[in-house]
């Protein structure tokens, strides 16, 4: 019995630990520096998509390395606040910004379909594609 | 007369109609006719697959339907007042066309692909960048209302001058739809006049054509016999004008 409700207390306990540790997360800033840490791990991915298209990788590696680097800064972006990162005159500018993740996800989507069918066309196709997402939002956002 | 001969004819007469912009009201475009193409002329309908009529429109609302393939969004809108006519546009290449007016009563009646010549922005059922902003409203596109507003880069297009660019990024005009109005008052899209998008569009968003229409190859069909009209807020979940 007393075994029984030292376990009760212990589950109790890392349940109370996890909820703080949940809360804790998501009450943290995404500041600047963050989203800049972000755009250059983007940058990098982008260079390994190229590689796998100069063929500089075995069997499009490099292009599923990119593609996850990237993927994994946009479901930061999905979470954060907007206003963690935007300046205050373009915070009005945060829906377009989300929705360029979206799209952009949506072309990488495309583009691990593609490494699938080693169809390289299509990879460049919606490379190019994605690419232009980027730069959608930094001919917006970016100054 | 010979089989093949004859279908050679026949095909030539067909192709004539299909062409030729005299036989529809208005000649509308530069001599080489790059900037115009008819489709076969559909009907625009209403929710309940009822004739839609040009006095149901509601002044400066936007209204959407998709011509001349099923997932190219056009908008279609009373502006209230009539438009300019016979304007002289260009597209980026120099060529030139030209905006004969609107259409009803009034001459008010105007509508244009949704697609923003800029990158392609254009309303889904999820959300809208892209709308017309009614005269008193506002926007960050442009000095007032009563323009088209691109919210994806803030390109603003003026619908009385036939969806003429007046600022943004954006550095061609829309592409007008052909609109016919009958004696019943029934609306019918017939043609696209302008630069066209549509091929650009097409090769940009098969991914979204496999969410939204079932397949990436389906958004390509092209609208036959009727077109549905809804608002633009039936349309798209979310709007979002800067």
């Amino acid at each position: 019995m007393k075994i029984k409700n030292n376990v009760i207390k212990i589950g109790k306990g890392i349940l109370l630990a996890s909820l703080l540790a949940t809360s804790t997360f998501a009450t943290e800033k995404y500041t600047k520096v963050d989203r800049i840490k972000d755009m250059l791990t983007m940058a990098e991915a982008l260079d390994d998509i190229q590689m796998g298209l100069l063929f500089r990788c075995k069997d499009g590696e490099c292009v599923k390395t990119g593609i996850n680097r990237i993927k994994k800064v946009l479901h930061t972006i999905e979470r954060v606040d907007p206003k963690d990162f935007l300046d205050e005159e373009q915070l009005h500018a945060n829906k377009f910004a989300k929705k360029t993740r979206s799209m952009i996800e949506m072309y990488l989507d495309e583009i691990e379909d593609a490494v699938k069918d080693n169809n390289q066309e299509e990879i460049l196709h919606n490379y190019t594609l994605a690419m232009r997402q980027c730069m959608s939002c930094h001919l917006r956002l970016r100054k | 007369m010979k089989r093949r001969s004859f279908l050679k004819l026949t095909g030539t007469s067909a192709m004539t109609i299909v062409v030729a912009p005299s036989l529809i009201t208005q000649k509308l475009y530069a001599d080489n006719g790059d900037l115009y193409k008819t489709y076969e002329k559909i009907q625009l309908k209403d929710a309940e697959g009822n004739p839609f009529k040009a006095t149901a429109l509601t002044k400066e609302e936007n209204y959407v339907f998709n011509f001349p393939m099923i997932s190219t969004p056009c908008i279609v809108v009373d502006l209230g007042e009539a438009t300019q006519k016979d304007v002289k546009l260009k597209s980026d290449d120099g060529t030139e066309y030209i905006f004969k007016g609107g259409v009803g009563k009034e001459g008010s009646i105007v509508a244009f692909s949704a697609i923003c010549p800029h990158q392609l922005t254009h309303p889904t059922p999820d959300d809208s960048f892209f709308q017309y902003v009614p005269k008193a409203g506002k926007t960050m596109a442009y000095e007032k209302g009563g323009v088209f507003v691109c919210s994806s880069h803030l390109s603003a297009f003026t619908p009385k001058d036939g969806g003429k660019r007046v600022n943004g990024p954006a550095t061609e005009g829309l592409t007008q739809i052909i609109l016919e109005i009958d004696e019943e008052d029934n609306i019918w899209a017939v043609g696209a006049l302008g630069p066209s998008k549509f091929h650009d569009y097409l090769d940009a968003f098969k991914p979204e054509f496999k969410k939204y229409y079932g397949g990436k190859r389906k958004g390509k069909k092209l609208v036959k016999v009727e077109a549905k009209v809804v608002t633009l807020s039936n349309f798209s979940k979310d709007l979002i004008q800067y």
